[in-house]
């Protein structure tokens, strides 16, 4: 949702502070929460914080590639994180709706 | 009969109503604190601040606010809900850091400008240049900056930056409480460390830099080693330290470290750790050694593995040093003494005799070094005599390491800065924990309490004392960015008194060589007049053939406060430079005065009625400014910003641009 919130972003007006923030939360979280979805489940707190990590890391790589080649193409290179990154959690809502139920979870309170 | 089933099975609405009021209850001082200081923040004037900065010009109710916070913090960190201890230092760290964001749109500290500079730089080059300056061989920050500003429609960062950090501040805090909570056990400990780290780390380094950004980076490597890499008991190097330990104290420790945190498998770490890392060597250039110096240090005491994992960060230091070295040692030196007592010292461009708000400024940031060095080693001999001592081991080790420091370099006289930022986290560890670690909640609450009002006192003065010499007006913005924009080159901007105005903030500054009229010994301490002004400009013309003498309300401010002149002496100066036939008035606003040192061929005798009329705010030059060529962007044409778009001029061809020696420079 946020990758695709940042990209619709893209046709706000140019300065607004909605796309600041929504650019800023798709750069903070998107490509590191793509990564970390390959990994098993770990305190939330954790999570968060590693996402961020790694997402400033891979933007930072990005950055660089483009800084250094002189190729300032951001639209590309953000939309290529951000469709590696979707897809890799498409991938793990995959997997996570088809791992087996835990037994021991309470049932479900009726409607 | 009413049923057991029937009292037992209560609606949702009989059990969420009192917590509720349980939470309006709790929440409601957060929220009247958060009320008060938003009311407090239409009485702070930033322009008309007094010696002793912010600390004397700021509201009651501001520190109230603050007080509520904090108390609530320790409040609930020792006997009450965590969320809402959490809840609480989020408060601290808004009254802290967003009051400056929210009363003035463009950041504070003069030094933040020649980021911004470096990002509009490679916003509108689309490449590095290396042979600029440091800051294009160690782009990582800029770069991104500048593909966020990008993504973001043009964001000019000083439209940003100004919140930097609050957003530094607390995903700090989201790492730290993670690294306490696996090493103390306790979520309890995990917020008062936050709390104290807080309080302690006055020194300013989460502004929009490179070293914020690694700093964070720094410390997620660290949270991945101590919780995903540490080993279940020390090897025989920490062994030993630890029987050390045990004699001293007199009590056996427990061998034991915590390994309960581990989620993901050891290669997965240590190759986030390398990742991560990559990024903090492109970006900084002292960040890969202090992790080098406390991942190492924690690998010679045997409590984290692989060992190698230390070696693979220094290759990957070293290998980004190797082709910047003769840039390093040919502009800056590697090791400027081994002397540490020499290297901890910040000598001052001048010779400084403040006003008493300044000293009583740096008094109150020694006195919270200290309380944070001496805190943490009582401390840490505490938790040693509750047999705590090896996990308390993991805390001064990162604590203790980049004290190394010390012995390589002052680094641009910011080594103590930098000691006190990377130990800070830890020492409020230390603290924090020694203070939890009794058993009655009274001792617990009057000891972090006591701790915290204190530091937090403290705090105040450090940070936010010399705040008259920071906040930049907005015309010395305003005055930077037609500077930038329409300065003739080759030129040279001297300032009169650093920091003050906002230098080298536009992307045309590689183009300027700049310089400090008062680092000049000859202008210091003395009336100046017209007698000054052939001197003036032989000084200005060392640099280039024309230059910008820079004239502003922070520099004037900074000269009275220091007092590098006696009172009067810069006006005299700018009246005798406005009557000079050398220099013309380039700029005037409210804040800022901008004069040209014309060449000799340019060089009239204006008349007497000439001199006297009016200069226009902004004086169109007399050639074409050098031109600069937008490439085409391929995303939306940006809105006016902060100032007010200026034609693109007609493209004549580029003139080969000037490549300055390194300019004098401010490692941070």
């Amino acid at each position: 949702m946020l990758a695709i919130s940042a990209a619709i972003s893209t046709q706000i007006e140019a300065g607004s502070p909605v796309r600041a923030v929504l650019v800023l939360a798709a750069f903070l979280l998107v490509p590191g929460w793509g990564l970390i979805s390959l990994l098993s489940s770990g305190p939330p707190a954790a999570m968060l914080g590693l996402a961020i990590a790694l997402s400033i890391t891979l933007d930072v790589a990005g950055s660089l590639v483009l800084v250094w080649t002189g190729h300032f193409d951001v639209l590309a290179v953000a939309g290529i994180v951000g469709a590696v990154a979707v897809l890799l959690l498409l991938a793990d809502l995959v997997r996570q709706s088809q791992s087996p139920r835990d037994e021991t979870s309470a049932p479900q309170a009726a409607g | 009969m009413a049923s057991s089933a029937a009292s037992t099975a209560s609606s949702p609405h009989d059990t969420s109503l009192p917590k509720l009021v349980g939470a309006a209850v709790v929440g409601a001082p957060l929220v009247a604190a958060l009320f008060v200081w938003a009311l407090a923040l239409p009485n702070i004037d930033l322009y008309s601040l007094g010696d002793y900065g912010l600390t004397t010009d700021l509201p009651v109710g501001w520190y109230v606010a603050l007080s509520v916070c904090v108390v609530g913090t320790v409040f609930h960190a020792c006997v009450g809900s965590t969320r809402w201890a959490w809840a609480y230092l989020l408060g601290v760290v808004v009254v802290l850091f967003a009051t400056l964001p929210l009363l003035v749109e463009q950041p504070h500290y003069s030094w933040v400008y020649k980021h911004i500079g470096v990002v509009r730089f490679l916003e509108e080059n689309h490449q590095v240049d290396p042979s600029i300056d440091i800051y294009n061989r160690w782009p990582g920050f800029f770069a991104l900056s500048a593909v966020f500003g990008s993504a973001g429609g043009q964001l000019n960062p000083v439209k940003y930056a100004a919140w930097s950090e609050l957003l530094f501040t607390t995903l700090n805090l989201l790492i730290l409480a993670g690294i306490v909570r696996a090493i103390a056990g306790s979520r309890r400990i995990a917020v008062a460390a936050g709390l104290l780290f807080v309080a302690f780390n006055w020194v300013g380094q989460a502004y929009y830099s490179p070293q914020a950004m690694t700093f964070f980076g720094h410390l997620v490597i660290v949270w991945l080693v101590v919780t995903q890499l540490n080993r279940n008991t020390p090897d025989r190097g920490g062994r030993a330290v630890l029987r050390l330990a045990s004699r001293i104290v007199r009590r056996p420790q427990d061998p034991a470290l915590p390994t309960g945190h581990r989620w993901m498998p050891s290669w997965v770490a240590v190759l986030a750790v390398l990742l991560i890392h990559a990024a903090v060597v492109a970006s900084h250039q002292l960040t890969p050694y202090l992790l080098v110096l406390e991942v190492g240090a924690l690998t010679l005491l045997g409590l984290v593995r692989p060992r190698l994992l230390v070696l693979g960060l220094l290759a990957m230091a070293l290998a980004y040093l190797a082709p910047n070295l003769d840039f390093v040692k040919h502009n800056f030196g590697l090791f400027s003494s081994l002397n540490p007592f020499s290297n901890i010292e910040r000598p001052s461009r001048f010779n400084v005799d403040p006003v008493a708000g300044k000293v009583w400024s740096e008094r109150a940031g020694e006195a919270l070094i200290i309380l944070m060095l001496g805190g943490a080693a009582i401390s840490t001999l505490v938790l040693a005599r509750r047999g705590r001592g090896t996990r308390a081991l993991v805390l001064l080790v990162l604590a203790l390491a980049p004290g190394a420091l010390l012995f390589g370099g002052n680094y641009g006289g910011e080594a103590v800065l930098r000691l006190v930022l990377f130990s800070s986290p830890w020492c409020a560890a230390l603290i924090a924990w020694a203070l939890m670690d009794v058993s009655s909640n009274s001792w617990r609450l009057a000891l972090l309490g006591g701790g915290a009002v204190v530091a937090s006192a403290l705090f105040v003065p450090a940070n936010f004392g010399q705040e008259e010499l920071r906040t930049l007006p907005l015309d010395e913005v305003r005055a930077s960015e037609h500077l930038y924009d329409d300065g003739r080159t080759p030129a040279v901007v001297m300032l009169i008194a650093p920091p003050g105005f906002a230098p080298r903030y536009g992307p045309r500054y590689p183009e300027f060589r700049h310089a400090n009229l008062l680092q000049d010994s000859r202008f210091r301490n003395r009336p100046l007049g017209p007698a000054d002004v052939p001197a003036v400009a032989a000084s200005m013309k060392k640099y280039a053939p024309r230059g910008y003498l820079v004239f502003s309300t922070t520099q004037n401010t900074y000269a009275n406060v220091f007092r590098v002149t006696p009172p009067g002496a810069l006006g005299s100066l700018e009246a005798a430079i406005a009557r000079s036939p050398r220099f013309r008035r380039w700029y005037r606003g409210s804040d800022t005065r901008i004069y040209e040192l014309l060449p000799r061929s340019e060089v009239t005798t204006p008349t007497r009625s000439a001199k006297r009329s009016a200069a226009p705010v902004t004086r169109p030059p007399a050639a074409p400014p050098a031109p600069r060529v937008r490439p085409p962007s391929l995303l939306p044409a940006p809105s006016p910003l902060l100032f007010p778009p200026s034609p693109p001029p007609a493209p004549p061809p580029a003139p080969p641009r000037l490549r300055p020696r390194a300019p004098f420079y401010d490692l941070r």
